[in-house]
């Protein structure tokens, strides 16, 4: 099965019936050409203009960058695991146990959801 | 878990006489693009130039095209041999390909109510009103046929696949 787009931009932006023109000015760039391209998944948008299609389409990253936040998810996941592993879960360490308790909460959502 | 047809990506494509009219859909209620694509007249390698594209960006799993086999089609000889390339540019692409009847299409559609291509672009419509605005006016007898049809017929072919294919039992 097809894995998520990195982006659906281009549907929110149908779907609200603006031209490329229209979006680039709502976004603040001067013209299309970039907003283009993210659709085209070319380029990444900057955290400024992540935020203001969040604004403009009032839709949260994970639908918007739907694939592109699954891949950072799982990546960042992955590295939450290992190091709770290098910090060594056993530890009486006051800060080693409020850090893995913090990890904890990055990946105990994600491997619980995958596993109901 | 086996996988389910319903929830493909698919790419529906619908030639008309001087491109081609499409829509993505991933499952039966999420429309993902749409468009008609038009050249200055019909040429099927640039039409076949723009579906793979749309393939390129999109990777469906399935592309989704008429089924023109059966002798009472009335689609003409360059059509079909249209459909005929896009199957086998699918094929090399490692993308499954449906093909739908446009006599299936209809009774999928008649069960709805819409005996006609005017009142299944209407339930179309309803079913995604982000469609609204490339809703063409009803036909005249006089006047040929607009091309952003095409946008509902592919719909309309992807629709009936996702309803069909949601009758088939599936394994657990």
């Amino acid at each position: 099965m097809a894995e998520p787009l990195d982006n659906y931009l281009r549907t929110y932006r149908k779907k609200a019936g603006y031209s490329l023109e229209e979006l680039g000015f709502l976004l603040g760039h001067e013209s299309g050409s970039s907003a283009g391209k993210h659709e085209r998944f070319d380029r990444h948008p900057t955290v400024r203009s992540a935020m203001a299609y969040n604004i403009v389409f009032r839709q949260p990253p994970e639908k918007l960058f739907w694939g592109l936040y699954a891949h950072v998810e799982r990546e960042t996941v992955q590295r939450a695991l290992q190091l709770s592993k290098e910090l060594g879960p056993k530890s009486n360490d006051p800060r080693v146990q409020q850090k893995l308790e913090s990890l904890r909460a990055i990946y105990l959502p994600i491997t619980h959801s995958k596993r109901s | 878990m086996s996988r389910r047809g319903r929830d493909y990506r698919v790419l529906a494509v619908d030639p008309t006489s001087r491109g081609f009219g499409y829509a993505i859909l991933e499952g039966p209620e999420q429309l993902i693009d749409w468009g008609v694509r038009e050249g200055p007249k019909a040429s099927n390698p640039w039409a076949v130039g723009h579906v793979t594209k749309l393939i390129g960006r999109y990777v469906p799993d399935l592309l989704i095209l008429e089924d023109v086999t059966k002798q009472d089609t009335r689609r003409r000889e360059r059509v079909r041999h249209l459909l005929h390339e896009l199957e086998e540019l699918a094929r090399a692409n490692q993308v499954e390909v449906a093909s739908i009847s446009r006599r299936r299409m209809k009774r999928m559609f008649a069960s709805a109510e819409a005996k006609n291509k005017e009142q299944i672009a209407d339930t179309i419509v309803q079913h995604f009103p982000e469609l609204s605005p490339s809703r063409p006016p009803v036909r005249k007898p006089w006047v040929s046929e607009d091309p952003r049809m095409a946008i509902f017929d592919a719909t309309a072919f992807a629709l009936t696949y996702f309803y069909f294919e949601d009758e088939k039992p599936h394994a657990a």
